[in-house]
């Protein structure tokens, strides 16, 4: 047992909270909201020189070689300083699924382009019905000759609007079973017939309408197997919820230490706020939640790492996030009474962050009905 | 990183030895599950029949020094192993005030007459202990209790009343805090420790019955109690800090945290199973699995406490504000995990040991009855939040 992070893993954390502390107060957060790619390119060129988008890639892709729990560092420390744009999609949803599940030819042609920050990658998997299981999938793949024809609408696809190339789930069979009949395909974002229109979310961040219409992708783009894809984006799905566990900590340490700190500096006439219990037990309760999203996310983070099972611990993990989240949020602002309900304070940033982040990937009751599955397996 | 409690060879070939042994003991290990525990009248003779087979083995004794009976520092994982192992069951026979309470303290603190007289037939599993701390008037507010222990030659006069005393009316021995200087300047600077016979004259045992009809708790009389004084342990008016010694202790038993949940939580879905198979369950099986998970997943979120609080013991840090998280959420929970437990059974969950149609002897409505004790038990739920508050974030006191 070592419930430690490594030395190189605790100056990957130093380095990147360095960095982002320098290159992002929130009025620089705010403006890359509110611009429409929503992040800035020097800032991106700056992190791929860091070696972020490449880090858990080989070597000889151009990248550092580390494993899913350093990029869980790097991730906590993104969620901290609400750092917006498309690292999430382009590392998360772009590279580790074509490192799992791509050829040689595939990650030899993508994956380089990644690591240099030259490319922009998403999925594109969720449709109308907001559904992260199969049945949700019903956009349409159609053969003809030695391509796939594309047609159909995707909803809540992060930063398609930026997006060189998009992971596309589509319905190849018709009539199997949900499961069955799903294919992916690496699609160039710029394929004619592709349309994306920036939805606005709570939180700006970019999810997109993505609408394909008869786009022609060759058959070579297909990433993995053909009509029995849904086993890999099911593990692309749990990996991206332990990865929005792991941003979704670092906003819940922040406010947490936030709150905190409040709590001790605010001066009402019979002293500060944080010596009435009314609100220590509130502080109190908000470090069960932030400690359990924080050692949970960590255990599914390590298990992904090791390449152990980690259906049950990564079903822990965003349930217990998803939900504590909005309590801790709530407390904060309890505590932080007007003042934190206002543009003017930070306390915003998380909020708006978070809640988008509860829903991405699964929310709590997905996740309420994957260790459903797990618990009945035992017996 | 490494979430893992065993990894090298000999701790798995440890862990075959101890599933063996409790296949082969089940017979045993299920007369605790039906019994009304550990303090009652056949949960006692099985609990003193397992504690010298395990004691036998050196199970008991595995982080203590050779001297002692011990493996030294060679028995920590091992001791993990252990705990893990036996926590999936319902095993007796182990001490925990003796155990997990007192040897940590006589191992820092103890003399070495004390050490040998004491440590070595509590490892053999031959000597039970109880702990004598609270009092009428000092429950979660320790220092105040009132018990005197005066000095008088080679021995001290105790007086005073103990209460909540868990186990007294089983104990051979207990250990005490008793107030030594009653003009010290500060209430906590003047309590010592004591260690005193169960059998010695003017002790008087009253066991008090909890409303689930078990006789666990107890009040404890004593009435011109002669303690030798070769029975103090560390220095006289120490006691407070010598308790909390406690703190510092080799804690393994931190990683059982969330474990008890889980095993309700399977005794649940297991009675789910059943009530399938024959046609009487009620209502929708997703709904209630649906339900059960939740309290699966705040049973891992738990052990995840327990275990970060053992880890960072193990390093030498401060470990108290997960240790009281872990306190806090897990006795919550188990209160939740029973009440689920009668909704699951519904009319049935009222039905008592020996009753005709009870599940498992009566035990959802045993074990519902005796949850309320747990949000109270090693300080309250409102003391430890205030704790975690105050101590664990630095928010100032009043």
């Amino acid at each position: 047992m070592n419930l430690d992070f490594s030395e190189e893993q605790l100056m990957l954390r130093e380095s990147a909270r360095d960095f982002l502390s320098k290159r992002l107060p929130k009025k620089t957060v705010k403006e890359l909201e509110e611009s429409q790619s929503g992040y800035s390119p020097e800032m991106w060129k700056e992190m791929a020189d860091l070696g972020w988008m490449g880090l858990v890639l080989p070597e000889k892709y151009g990248g550092a070689g580390m494993a899913f729990l350093d990029l869980a560092v790097l991730l906590e420390e993104i969620g901290r300083a609400c750092l917006p744009g498309p690292f999430f999609s382009t590392v998360v949803l772009g590279a580790l699924p074509i490192l799992a599940f791509g050829t040689e030819e595939q990650k030899d042609k993508y994956l380089p382009g990644i690591s240099k920050g030259e490319a922009v990658f998403t999925l594109a998997l969720t449709e109308d019905n907001a559904r992260y299981d199969a049945s949700g999938v019903r956009l349409k793949a159609t053969a003809e000759r030695d391509d796939y024809i594309l047609d159909g609408v995707k909803m809540f696809v992060p930063d398609a609007h930026v997006a060189d190339y998009m992971l596309c789930v589509t319905r190849t069979n018709v009539g199997a079973a949900p499961e069955e009949g799903l294919t992916t395909f690496i699609v160039d974002a710029r394929s004619p017939g592709i349309s994306s229109t920036i939805l606005k979310t709570i939180d700006n961040g970019k999810l997109c309408e993505v609408v394909f219409d008869k786009v022609r992708v060759p058959k070579e783009n297909i990433l993995g197997q053909l009509d029995t894809g849904w086993r890999d984006v099911e593990k692309i799905v749990e990996r991206a919820a332990v990865a929005k566990c792991c941003d979704m900590v670092g906003c819940l340490q922040r406010v947490f230490e936030m709150t905190i700190a409040y709590a001790k500096e605010r001066m009402v006439s019979a002293g500060p706020i944080g010596s009435f219990q009314a609100v220590q037990h509130h502080c109190a309760n908000m470090a069960i939640d932030v400690n359990g999203a924080m050692l949970s996310a960590y255990q599914a983070a390590w298990k992904v790492s090791e390449g152990l099972p980690s259906a049950w611990d990564t079903a822990v993990a965003k349930a217990w996030a998803s939900q504590a989240c909005p309590r801790v949020i709530a407390l904060a602002h309890q505590i932080h009474g007007a003042i934190g309900t206002t543009m003017d304070h930070d306390l915003h940033y998380y909020t708006r962050r978070t809640k988008a982040a509860e829903s991405a990937f699964g929310d709590a009751d997905f996740y309420q009905w994957k260790a459903v599955e797990e618990i009945s397996q035992v017996h | 990183m490494d979430f893992n409690i065993a990894s090298t060879p000999e701790e798995e070939a440890f862990r075959q030895e101890v599933q063996e042994f409790l296949k082969h003991e089940s017979a045993d290990i299920d007369v605790m599950a039906n019994s009304r525990g550990s303090y009652s009248d056949d949960g006692n003779v099985t609990t003193r029949r397992m504690a010298r087979k395990l004691g036998q083995r050196g199970w008991l004794s595995l982080t203590w020094p050779e001297e002692y009976g011990g493996r030294g520092a060679a028995g920590i994982p091992l001791k993990l192993v252990f705990t893990e192992e036996t926590s999936k069951v319902n095993l007796p026979g182990v001490n925990g005030f003796g155990l997990e309470m007192l040897a940590p303290i006589l191992l820092a603190n103890g003399t070495e007459e004390q050490k040998r007289k004491h440590l070595i037939p509590l490892g053999k599993g031959e000597v039970f202990w109880c702990e004598g701390f609270s009092e009428p008037n000092a429950g979660s507010d320790l220092f105040s209790l009132q018990t005197k222990a005066v000095d008088d030659g080679d021995s001290f006069v105790v007086n005073g009343q103990k209460i909540w005393t868990t186990g007294a009316h089983r104990a051979d021995w207990g250990f005490f805090l008793v107030r030594t200087d009653p003009n010290a300047p500060r209430k906590h600077l003047g309590i010592s420790f004591l260690l005193i016979d169960m059998k010695s004259p003017g002790v008087t045992v009253r066991p008090i019955q909890n409303m689930a009809g078990a006789f666990d708790f107890c009040e404890t009389f004593l009435d011109n109690v002669r303690v030798p004084k070769e029975n103090l342990v560390g220095k006289l008016n120490d006691g407070a800090r010598v308790a909390g010694a406690l703190l510092n202790a080799e804690r393994s038993s931190l990683i059982l945290v969330g474990r008890g949940a889980r095993r309700s939580v399977d005794r649940l879905i297991g009675y789910i199973s059943e009530s399938e198979s024959t046609g009487s369950l009620r209502g929708e099986k997703s709904v209630w699995m649906y339900r059960l998970a939740d309290v699966a997943i705040k049973a891992e979120i738990a052990g995840l406490f327990g275990k970060y609080a053992y880890w960072q013991q193990s390093q030498g840090r401060d470990y108290t504000l997960m240790a009281s998280l872990g306190k806090v959420f897990s006795s919550e929970l188990n209160q939740q995990i029973t009440d689920l437990g009668t909704q699951l059974l519904g009319l049935h969950g009222q039905l008592m040991r020996g009753s005709k149609g009870a599940w498992q002897d009566g035990i959802i409505g045993q074990t519902y009855l005796t949850s309320h004790q747990s949000r109270l038990l090693g300080g309250s739920s409102e003391i430890q939040r205030t704790t975690i508050a105050t101590r664990g974030l630095g928010l100032p006191r009043r």
